[in-house]
Protein backbone atom coordinates (compact mmCIF):
# COMPACT_ATOMS: atom_id res chain seq x y z
CA UNK A 1 0.00 0.00 0.00
CA UNK A 2 1.18 3.37 -0.82
CA UNK A 3 0.54 6.57 1.28
CA UNK A 4 -0.18 9.78 -0.21
CA UNK A 5 0.78 12.02 2.20
CA UNK A 6 0.41 16.13 2.28
CA UNK A 7 3.78 16.81 0.58
CA UNK A 8 6.40 20.71 2.43
CA UNK A 9 6.90 22.54 -0.37
CA UNK A 10 8.65 24.76 1.61
CA UNK A 11 10.79 24.93 4.73
CA UNK A 12 8.92 25.91 7.94
CA UNK A 13 5.62 24.85 6.34
CA UNK A 14 3.53 23.34 9.02
CA UNK A 15 0.08 22.26 6.66
CA UNK A 16 -1.39 23.34 3.70
CA UNK A 17 -5.51 23.38 2.22
CA UNK A 18 -6.19 20.84 0.42
CA UNK A 19 -8.54 22.18 -2.37
CA UNK A 20 -9.30 19.74 -5.11
CA UNK A 21 -8.94 16.61 -5.80
CA UNK A 22 -8.80 16.15 -9.49
CA UNK A 23 -9.31 12.00 -8.77
CA UNK A 24 -11.79 9.56 -7.65
CA UNK A 25 -11.33 6.67 -5.02
CA UNK A 26 -11.03 3.78 -7.54
CA UNK A 27 -8.79 5.81 -10.25
CA UNK A 28 -5.76 4.34 -12.02
CA UNK A 29 -3.27 7.08 -12.72
CA UNK A 30 0.21 7.68 -14.25
CA UNK A 31 3.24 8.87 -12.65
CA UNK A 32 2.72 12.54 -12.96
CA UNK A 33 -0.49 12.73 -13.38
CA UNK A 34 -1.93 15.50 -11.04
CA UNK A 35 -4.01 14.09 -8.45
CA UNK A 36 -4.44 17.13 -6.17
CA UNK A 37 -4.16 20.79 -5.78
CA UNK A 38 -3.60 22.49 -2.92
CA UNK A 39 -3.38 26.36 -1.83
CA UNK A 40 -0.15 27.49 0.91
CA UNK A 41 0.51 30.95 1.16
CA UNK A 42 -2.16 31.96 -1.68
CA UNK A 43 -0.16 29.76 -3.71
CA UNK A 44 -1.37 26.92 -6.45
CA UNK A 45 0.57 23.67 -5.88
CA UNK A 46 -0.14 20.54 -7.83
CA UNK A 47 0.44 17.15 -6.38
CA UNK A 48 1.49 14.70 -8.88
CA UNK A 49 1.46 10.87 -8.30
CA UNK A 50 4.88 9.92 -7.80
CA UNK A 51 4.15 5.92 -9.34
CA UNK A 52 1.61 4.66 -11.49
CA UNK A 53 -0.98 3.29 -8.59
CA UNK A 54 -5.03 2.46 -7.73
CA UNK A 55 -6.27 5.36 -5.70
CA UNK A 56 -7.95 3.42 -2.91
CA UNK A 57 -9.13 5.83 -0.75
CA UNK A 58 -9.20 9.51 -0.36
CA UNK A 59 -8.14 10.62 3.73
CA UNK A 60 -9.42 14.20 3.35
CA UNK A 61 -12.09 16.41 2.44
CA UNK A 62 -11.43 19.28 -0.07
CA UNK A 63 -11.52 22.55 2.08
CA UNK A 64 -9.72 20.63 4.59
CA UNK A 65 -6.44 22.13 6.52
CA UNK A 66 -3.71 19.19 6.60
CA UNK A 67 -0.46 19.01 8.45
CA UNK A 68 2.44 18.09 6.51
CA UNK A 69 3.05 14.48 6.46
CA UNK A 70 -0.53 13.53 6.92
CA UNK A 71 -1.60 10.81 4.84
CA UNK A 72 -4.59 12.13 2.21
CA UNK A 73 -4.51 8.96 0.27
CA UNK A 74 -4.00 5.53 -0.19
CA UNK A 75 -3.18 3.81 -3.65
CA UNK A 76 -1.90 0.24 -4.40
CA UNK A 77 1.23 0.06 -6.93
CA UNK A 78 0.42 -0.76 -10.58
CA UNK A 79 4.17 -0.83 -10.96
CA UNK A 80 5.82 -4.11 -12.00
CA UNK B 1 11.25 51.28 -25.41
CA UNK B 2 12.95 53.68 -23.80
CA UNK B 3 16.09 51.81 -21.45
CA UNK B 4 17.25 55.01 -20.23
CA UNK B 5 15.77 54.03 -16.47
CA UNK B 6 16.30 50.67 -16.36
CA UNK B 7 17.16 49.44 -12.98
CA UNK B 8 19.20 46.38 -12.12
CA UNK B 9 16.09 44.64 -10.72
CA UNK B 10 15.65 41.16 -12.14
CA UNK B 11 12.87 38.32 -11.05
CA UNK B 12 15.73 35.65 -12.38
CA UNK B 13 15.87 32.95 -9.42
CA UNK B 14 19.18 31.75 -10.82
CA UNK B 15 22.58 33.78 -10.25
CA UNK B 16 22.41 35.42 -14.13
CA UNK B 17 19.88 37.75 -14.66
CA UNK B 18 17.13 36.66 -17.69
CA UNK B 19 15.92 39.10 -20.01
CA UNK B 20 12.22 39.62 -19.49
CA UNK B 21 10.20 40.34 -22.24
CA UNK B 22 6.98 42.47 -21.87
CA UNK B 23 3.55 41.04 -23.79
CA UNK B 24 1.38 43.58 -24.92
CA UNK B 25 -2.04 43.25 -23.84
CA UNK B 26 -4.38 45.59 -24.19
CA UNK B 27 -7.33 43.99 -23.87
CA UNK B 28 -10.23 45.55 -20.79
CA UNK B 29 -11.63 41.71 -20.62
CA UNK B 30 -10.73 40.51 -17.67
CA UNK B 31 -11.51 36.79 -18.88
CA UNK B 32 -8.77 37.18 -21.95
CA UNK B 33 -5.83 38.37 -19.79
CA UNK B 34 -6.70 35.47 -17.06
CA UNK B 35 -6.65 33.21 -19.92
CA UNK B 36 -3.50 34.89 -21.31
CA UNK B 37 -1.88 34.20 -17.97
CA UNK B 38 -2.47 30.38 -18.35
CA UNK B 39 -1.48 30.22 -21.70
CA UNK B 40 1.90 32.08 -21.02
CA UNK B 41 1.89 29.72 -17.83
CA UNK B 42 1.79 26.38 -19.69
CA UNK B 43 2.81 27.31 -23.17
CA UNK B 44 5.39 29.94 -22.73
CA UNK B 45 8.03 26.94 -21.08
CA UNK B 46 11.19 29.47 -20.72
CA UNK B 47 12.07 32.47 -20.97
CA UNK B 48 10.70 35.23 -18.69
CA UNK B 49 7.48 37.42 -19.41
CA UNK B 50 5.98 40.14 -18.07
CA UNK B 51 2.32 41.05 -18.63
CA UNK B 52 0.97 44.33 -17.77
CA UNK B 53 -3.09 44.68 -18.11
CA UNK B 54 -6.18 46.70 -16.76
CA UNK B 55 -9.91 45.70 -16.35
CA UNK B 56 -13.24 46.98 -16.87
CA UNK B 57 -14.71 46.92 -13.32
CA UNK B 58 -14.71 43.70 -11.99
CA UNK B 59 -14.00 41.41 -9.13
CA UNK B 60 -11.67 38.50 -9.52
CA UNK B 61 -12.06 35.89 -6.64
CA UNK B 62 -9.42 33.14 -5.72
CA UNK B 63 -9.42 29.71 -6.76
CA UNK B 64 -10.70 28.13 -4.20
CA UNK B 65 -12.82 31.21 -2.81
CA UNK B 66 -16.92 31.02 -2.33
CA UNK B 67 -17.53 34.07 -4.47
CA UNK B 68 -20.83 34.17 -2.05
CA UNK B 69 -19.26 34.62 1.15
CA UNK B 70 -16.77 37.25 -0.52
CA UNK B 71 -18.53 39.38 -2.62
CA UNK B 72 -21.59 41.40 -2.59
CA UNK B 73 -23.12 40.44 -5.95
CA UNK B 74 -25.66 43.48 -5.33
CA UNK B 75 -22.72 45.83 -5.57
CA UNK B 76 -21.65 44.35 -8.49
CA UNK B 77 -25.01 44.52 -9.93
CA UNK B 78 -24.91 48.35 -8.98
CA UNK B 79 -21.53 48.82 -10.36
CA UNK B 80 -21.91 46.75 -13.52
CA UNK B 81 -18.69 44.78 -12.44
CA UNK B 82 -18.05 41.33 -13.26
CA UNK B 83 -17.35 37.99 -10.94
CA UNK B 84 -14.44 36.25 -12.60
CA UNK B 85 -12.55 32.90 -11.00
CA UNK B 86 -8.58 33.25 -11.52
CA UNK B 87 -6.30 30.73 -11.30
CA UNK B 88 -4.17 31.61 -8.35
CA UNK B 89 -4.87 31.13 -4.26
CA UNK B 90 -5.82 34.12 -1.93
CA UNK B 91 -9.01 36.39 -1.56
CA UNK B 92 -10.73 38.60 -3.92
CA UNK B 93 -9.38 41.81 -5.59
CA UNK B 94 -10.84 44.53 -7.73
CA UNK B 95 -9.95 45.62 -10.80
CA UNK B 96 -11.09 48.66 -12.48
CA UNK B 97 -9.22 51.28 -15.32
CA UNK B 98 -7.16 52.48 -12.46
CA UNK B 99 -5.68 49.29 -11.25
CA UNK B 100 -2.51 48.10 -13.32
CA UNK B 101 -2.48 44.44 -13.13
CA UNK B 102 1.38 42.92 -13.33
CA UNK B 103 1.55 39.06 -14.25
CA UNK B 104 4.92 37.31 -14.49
CA UNK B 105 6.09 34.17 -16.09
CA UNK B 106 9.20 32.57 -14.97
CA UNK B 107 10.92 29.23 -13.98
CA UNK B 108 10.14 28.60 -10.46
CA UNK B 109 13.19 28.82 -7.94
CA UNK B 110 13.52 26.23 -5.22
CA UNK B 111 11.14 27.39 -2.71
CA UNK B 112 7.34 28.59 -3.34
CA UNK B 113 6.24 31.11 -2.49
CA UNK B 114 8.43 33.49 -3.69
CA UNK B 115 7.04 36.62 -2.87
CA UNK B 116 9.98 38.51 -1.91
CA UNK B 117 11.84 37.46 -5.37
CA UNK B 118 9.06 39.11 -7.37
CA UNK B 119 7.88 42.14 -4.89
CA UNK B 120 11.32 43.32 -4.75
CA UNK B 121 11.66 44.59 -8.10
CA UNK B 122 8.35 46.38 -7.49
CA UNK B 123 9.14 48.21 -4.51
CA UNK B 124 12.45 49.19 -5.83
CA UNK B 125 10.63 50.60 -8.60
CA UNK B 126 8.35 52.40 -6.54
CA UNK B 127 10.97 53.86 -4.48
CA UNK B 128 12.87 55.36 -7.64
CA UNK B 129 8.85 57.20 -7.81
CA UNK B 130 9.36 58.19 -4.71
CA UNK B 131 7.03 56.07 -2.49
CA UNK B 132 8.48 54.06 0.57
CA UNK B 133 6.97 50.77 0.41
CA UNK B 134 7.84 48.06 1.72
CA UNK B 135 6.36 44.17 1.45
CA UNK B 136 4.39 42.88 4.34
CA UNK B 137 1.79 40.15 5.32
CA UNK B 138 3.83 37.42 3.27
CA UNK B 139 2.76 38.90 -0.17
CA UNK B 140 1.44 42.67 -0.20
CA UNK B 141 2.88 45.97 -0.75
CA UNK B 142 2.19 48.66 1.71
CA UNK B 143 3.05 52.14 1.62
CA UNK B 144 2.53 53.36 5.41
CA UNK B 145 -0.83 51.45 6.94
CA UNK B 146 -2.23 51.42 3.36
CA UNK B 147 -2.11 48.14 0.92
CA UNK B 148 -1.65 49.27 -2.98
CA UNK B 149 -0.54 45.53 -4.29
CA UNK B 150 -2.05 42.09 -3.52
CA UNK B 151 0.05 39.05 -5.12
CA UNK B 152 -0.49 35.52 -5.31
CA UNK B 153 0.77 32.68 -7.51
CA UNK B 154 0.46 29.49 -9.20
CA UNK B 155 2.92 26.59 -9.60
CA UNK B 156 2.47 24.64 -12.51
CA UNK B 157 6.23 21.90 -13.33
CA UNK B 158 8.87 23.98 -13.25
CA UNK B 159 7.20 27.48 -13.69
CA UNK B 160 5.72 29.76 -11.54
CA UNK B 161 2.91 32.68 -12.51
CA UNK B 162 3.36 35.28 -10.20
CA UNK B 163 0.59 38.16 -10.11
CA UNK B 164 -0.71 41.13 -8.64
CA UNK B 165 -2.63 44.49 -8.47
CA UNK B 166 -1.10 48.01 -8.27
CA UNK B 167 -4.17 50.13 -6.93
CA UNK B 168 -3.08 53.63 -8.86
CA UNK B 169 -6.18 55.52 -9.43
CA UNK B 170 -8.90 53.26 -8.90
CA UNK B 171 -12.39 53.70 -7.72
CA UNK B 172 -11.93 52.86 -3.86
CA UNK B 173 -15.55 53.40 -2.98
CA UNK B 174 -16.28 50.70 -5.05
CA UNK B 175 -13.72 48.43 -4.17
CA UNK B 176 -15.11 48.87 -0.85
CA UNK B 177 -18.39 48.39 -1.30
CA UNK B 178 -18.06 44.75 -3.47
CA UNK B 179 -15.35 43.65 -0.89
CA UNK B 180 -13.98 43.52 1.83
CA UNK B 181 -16.64 42.62 4.16
CA UNK B 182 -16.79 38.62 4.59
CA UNK B 183 -20.29 37.35 5.22
CA UNK B 184 -20.13 35.78 8.30
CA UNK B 185 -23.40 34.30 7.70
CA UNK B 186 -22.54 31.99 5.13
CA UNK B 187 -21.01 28.27 6.19
CA UNK B 188 -18.43 26.99 3.76
CA UNK B 189 -15.14 25.51 3.43
CA UNK B 190 -12.99 27.92 1.29
CA UNK B 191 -10.60 30.09 1.55
CA UNK B 192 -11.42 33.27 3.13
CA UNK B 193 -9.86 36.91 1.94
CA UNK B 194 -7.77 38.82 4.31
CA UNK B 195 -8.75 42.47 3.87
CA UNK B 196 -6.99 45.87 4.54
CA UNK B 197 -6.89 49.42 4.45
CA UNK B 198 -5.86 50.06 0.53
CA UNK B 199 -4.70 53.11 -0.92
CA UNK B 200 -4.20 54.44 -4.46
CA UNK B 201 -0.50 55.28 -5.34
CA UNK B 202 -1.30 57.51 -7.46
CA UNK B 203 -1.58 60.40 -4.77
CA UNK B 204 1.97 59.56 -3.30
CA UNK B 205 3.91 60.05 -6.30
CA UNK B 206 6.61 62.92 -6.57
CA UNK B 207 5.30 63.80 -10.06
CA UNK B 208 1.83 63.29 -10.95
CA UNK B 209 1.78 61.08 -14.33
CA UNK B 210 -1.28 58.93 -15.51
CA UNK B 211 -2.00 55.07 -15.49
CA UNK B 212 -0.54 54.94 -19.06
CA UNK B 213 2.96 56.69 -18.25
CA UNK B 214 2.98 54.51 -15.02
CA UNK B 215 2.60 51.26 -16.77
CA UNK B 216 5.75 52.23 -19.78
CA UNK B 217 7.74 52.94 -16.39
CA UNK B 218 7.65 49.63 -15.32
CA UNK B 219 7.73 48.20 -18.43
CA UNK B 220 10.82 50.08 -19.38
CA UNK B 221 12.38 49.37 -15.79
CA UNK B 222 12.17 45.47 -15.83
CA UNK B 223 11.65 44.75 -19.85
CA UNK B 224 13.93 44.18 -22.26
CA UNK B 225 11.55 43.72 -25.45
CA UNK B 226 8.21 43.48 -26.12
CA UNK B 227 5.87 40.32 -27.39
CA UNK B 228 2.51 40.77 -28.98
CA UNK B 229 0.31 37.46 -29.21
CA UNK B 230 0.23 36.26 -32.81
CA UNK B 231 -3.22 35.81 -34.46
CA UNK B 232 -3.70 31.90 -33.93
CA UNK B 233 -2.49 32.43 -29.93
CA UNK B 234 -5.01 35.06 -29.71
CA UNK B 235 -7.58 32.67 -30.90
CA UNK B 236 -6.39 29.87 -28.47
CA UNK B 237 -6.75 32.18 -25.79
CA UNK B 238 -9.99 33.42 -26.18
CA UNK B 239 -11.00 29.85 -26.91
CA UNK B 240 -9.54 29.08 -23.06
CA UNK B 241 -11.89 31.90 -22.29
CA UNK B 242 -14.85 30.74 -24.02
CA UNK B 243 -14.54 27.49 -22.09
CA UNK B 244 -13.06 28.31 -19.01
CA UNK B 245 -13.43 32.22 -17.81
CA UNK B 246 -16.19 33.21 -19.51
CA UNK B 247 -18.13 30.27 -18.05
CA UNK B 248 -21.10 30.61 -14.99
CA UNK B 249 -19.74 27.14 -14.58
CA UNK B 250 -16.02 28.61 -13.65
CA UNK B 251 -16.96 31.67 -12.14
CA UNK B 252 -19.85 31.00 -9.56
CA UNK B 253 -20.45 27.16 -10.10
CA UNK B 254 -17.23 26.39 -8.01
CA UNK B 255 -18.24 27.83 -5.24
CA UNK B 256 -17.76 25.18 -2.67
CA UNK B 257 -21.07 23.98 -1.34
CA UNK B 258 -22.67 26.05 1.34
CA UNK B 259 -25.43 27.00 3.83
CA UNK B 260 -26.78 30.75 4.81
CA UNK B 261 -29.22 31.44 7.60
CA UNK B 262 -29.99 35.20 8.08
CA UNK B 263 -33.09 37.24 8.87
CA UNK B 264 -35.31 34.19 9.05
CA UNK B 265 -34.10 32.66 6.02
CA UNK B 266 -32.25 29.68 5.23
CA UNK B 267 -30.40 28.69 2.03
CA UNK B 268 -28.01 25.34 0.81
CA UNK B 269 -26.42 25.87 -2.46
CA UNK B 270 -23.92 23.84 -4.43
CA UNK B 271 -22.24 24.29 -7.55
CA UNK B 272 -23.67 28.20 -7.34
CA UNK B 273 -27.26 26.71 -7.62
CA UNK B 274 -29.84 27.02 -4.58
CA UNK B 275 -30.67 23.05 -3.44
CA UNK B 276 -33.36 24.41 -0.60
CA UNK B 277 -34.35 27.34 1.17
CA UNK B 278 -36.87 28.20 3.38
CA UNK B 279 -37.79 31.26 5.35
CA UNK B 280 -39.31 31.64 9.22
CA UNK B 281 -42.48 33.67 7.84
CA UNK B 282 -43.68 30.66 5.93
CA UNK B 283 -43.33 32.41 2.81
CA UNK B 284 -43.36 29.81 -0.25
CA UNK B 285 -40.31 30.37 -2.07
CA UNK B 286 -39.75 27.06 -2.84
CA UNK B 287 -39.94 28.09 -6.98
CA UNK B 288 -36.07 29.68 -5.88
CA UNK B 289 -34.96 25.78 -5.93
CA UNK B 290 -32.77 24.74 -8.97
CA UNK B 291 -31.98 28.96 -9.57
CA UNK B 292 -28.59 30.44 -10.05
CA UNK B 293 -27.35 32.21 -7.21
CA UNK B 294 -27.54 35.61 -8.69
CA UNK B 295 -29.64 38.94 -7.97
CA UNK B 296 -30.90 39.14 -11.54
CA UNK B 297 -31.47 35.59 -11.95
CA UNK B 298 -33.24 35.08 -8.29
CA UNK B 299 -35.40 38.57 -9.11
CA UNK B 300 -36.70 36.70 -12.39
CA UNK B 301 -37.87 33.78 -10.39
CA UNK B 302 -39.67 36.19 -7.81
CA UNK B 303 -41.07 38.71 -10.59
CA UNK B 304 -44.41 39.04 -9.27
CA UNK B 305 -43.44 38.39 -5.66
CA UNK B 306 -43.51 41.21 -3.38
CA UNK B 307 -41.12 39.84 -0.78
CA UNK B 308 -37.87 39.87 -3.87
CA UNK B 309 -36.16 42.61 -2.63
CA UNK B 310 -35.71 41.13 0.61
CA UNK B 311 -35.10 37.94 -0.19
CA UNK B 312 -32.09 39.58 -2.33
CA UNK B 313 -30.99 41.30 0.49
CA UNK B 314 -30.93 38.70 2.90
CA UNK B 315 -29.18 36.24 0.10
CA UNK B 316 -26.75 38.73 -1.41
CA UNK B 317 -25.93 41.51 1.03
Amino acid sequence: MIDVKMPSLKEGMESGILCEWTIDAGDNVKRGDVIAEIEVDKVINRIEAAYDMKIVELCAEEGDEVKVGTIIARAESNEH
Amino acid sequence: MNHSIRSTASFSASATPTDMRLVLNDSRDPAFSLSAEEYLLTEKTDGEWLMLWRSAPSVIIGKFQNVYAEVSLTECERFSAGVYRRNSGGGCVYHDMGNLNYTIIADRGEESPEYERFLSPIVAFLASLGINAEIRDKSAIFAGNKKISGNAESVVGGRVMHHGTLLFDADLSALGRITGHAREKIKSKSIPSNPSPVANIRPMLDDDMPIERFADSIANALCDGEYRFTADETAEINSLADRKYRTWEWNYGRSPAFTLDAGGLALSARHGMIESITTDGGADISALVGCRLTPSDVRERLSDRACADEIIKLIFD
